[in-house]
C-alpha cells in the first residue's frame, strides 16, 4: 500500500555556534486511526424464530499497523473489544476473537492482531421473537500501533441488520 | 520539518504535577530538560518508562529534569499508572489533559492529515538546553526504536562535554 503511515523521523542536531544543524528527517503521510482499521459486518440472510446463527465482525488492517489483541499483554494497554446492544428478540452469545499474533517490542513481546481480525458473534433468536429487520447497534474499539508508533484509541460505531423469518 | 524543531525556543508551558503543583518549562530554564511525550495504553511508551526513570537517577546531579507529559489521559488512569510504573521519584509527571501542550509540540509537517496534532509527538523526546532552546527532537522511530534512549544519553553526554554520566 502506498500509505502505510510510519511516524519516521529521527532529527538530531548539533546547534553548537560552529556546527551547522543536521537533519535527517523524513515525513511520511500516516493514516489516522480510522484510516488504519475499516470494519466489515455480515449477517445470515434470514433466520427463523427459535433459530440461531452468527454475526461477523471482521477488522481489516492496513499494511505494517497492528492492534492490540482482545486480550492485551498488559492491564493498562486497550483490548480490542466489540460490543454490542441488546435488540429485540434476540440475544448474543460471547464473541470470539481469533489467535493473537505476537509482536516483538524490543526485548519482549506483546500480543496484537494483524491484517485480517474476524470477530464472531453467536445469536439465538427468540421463539416468539417478531418477523422482520432487526438493527442491532454496537460499538468497535481498538488501539492501533505501526512498528514503531501508536494512535489514539477509539471506539467506533457499527450497526448490523438481521432479518428474523416468520415461522413456518 | 516544520517548527519546533532543533534549533529553535522550546515552546513554554505550564502543567499540572501528578503528585500535586505545576511544573513550568520557564521556571526550569538553567537545567537541561528531556522532554517526554507518552500515554499509559502505549505500548512504545510504556517499554521507554523504566529507561527514562533510569536517566532521571543517573543525570540528576547534572541538572538534567526528566519530565513526562502524559497526553489526553483522566488524571485517574494516568496517576494509577504512575504509581505502578514510575520507579523513580526524580521523573517528573505531568497531565496535558486537553493535549495543547502536546499540539504545540508537534512539527508542522509531520502527519498532516491528522487534525488532532496532539497525537504527532506520541512516544517523542525532546532535549532542551539550559537556555530553552530545543537541541534534538527525536519522533519515534519505526526503524529504529530504541527504548533505552540511547540517542538521548549520547546528545546529552556529548552537549554537556563528558561522555560518562555522572
Amino acid at each position: 500500500m502506498s500509505r502505510t503511515g510510519l511516524f519516521l523521523a529521527l532529527t538530531l542536531c548539533a546547534c553548537g555556534s560552529t556546527e551547522t544543524p543536521r537533519t535527517t528527517a523524513t515525513p511520511e503521510s500516516s493514516l489516522t486511526p480510522e484510516e488504519v482499521v475499516s470494519i466489515e459486518t455480515v449477517a445470515p440472510d434470514g433466520v427463523g424464530p427459535g433459530g440461531s446463527g452468527e454475526l461477523l465482525v471482521r477488522l481489516n488492517l492496513a499494511d505494517g499497523y497492528h492492534v492490540m489483541s482482545h486480550r492485551p499483554s498488559e492491564p493498562h494497554y486497550i483490548a480490542t473489544r466489540v460490543t454490542l446492544e441488546s435488540a429485540p428478540g434476540l440475544s448474543f452469545g460471547p464473541p470470539r476473537y481469533p489467535t493473537p499474533t505476537p509482536f516483538r517490542l524490543f526485548q519482549s513481546t506483546i500480543d496484537t492482531f494483524m491484517s485480517q481480525v474476524p470477530v464472531f458473534i453467536p445469536f439465538n433468536v427468540a421463539p416468539d421473537a417478531a418477523p422482520g429487520e432487526v438493527s442491532i447497534r454496537g460499538t468497535v474499539e481498538y488501539q492501533a500501533c505501526s512498528e514503531g508508533s501508536c494512535l489514539f484509541p477509539v471506539t467506533r460505531p457499527i450497526e448490523l441488520l438481521v432479518n428474523v423469518q416468520p415461522s413456518p | 520539518m516544520g517548527a519546533p524543531q532543533p534549533g529553535d525556543p522550546a515552546p513554554d508551558f505550564e502543567l499540572p504535577r501528578t503528585e500535586g503543583g505545576t511544573f513550568s518549562l520557564e521556571e526550569a530554564r538553567g537545567s537541561w530538560v528531556v522532554l517526554h511525550f507518552t500515554a499509559s495504553w502505549c505500548p512504545f511508551c510504556d517499554a521507554e518508562v523504566e529507561h527514562l526513570s533510569s536517566m532521571a537517577e543517573d543525570y540528576a546531579d547534572r541538572d538534567v529534569r526528566v519530565v513526562l507529559v502524559d497526553v489526553k489521559e483522566a488524571h485517574e488512569v494516568w496517576q494509577a499508572y504512575v504509581a505502578e510504573h514510575v520507579e523513580s521519584e526524580r521523573l517528573v509527571s505531568t497531565e496535558d489533559t486537553d493535549g495543547v501542550v502536546a499540539a504545540q509540540y508537534a512539527p508542522a509537517q509531520f502527519q498532516p492529515s491528522f487534525e488532532d496534532r496532539s497525537q504527532v509527538v506520541l512516544a517523542a523526546t525532546v532535549l532542551i538546553d539550559p537556555s530553552g532552546t530545543i537541541r534534538l527532537f527525536l519522533l519515534a522511530d519505526s526503524r529504529r526504536f530504541d527504548p533505552t534512549l540511547a540517542a538521548v544519553r549520547a546528545e546529552l553526554d556529548r552537549m554537556m562535554g563528558d561522555e560518562t554520566p555522572g
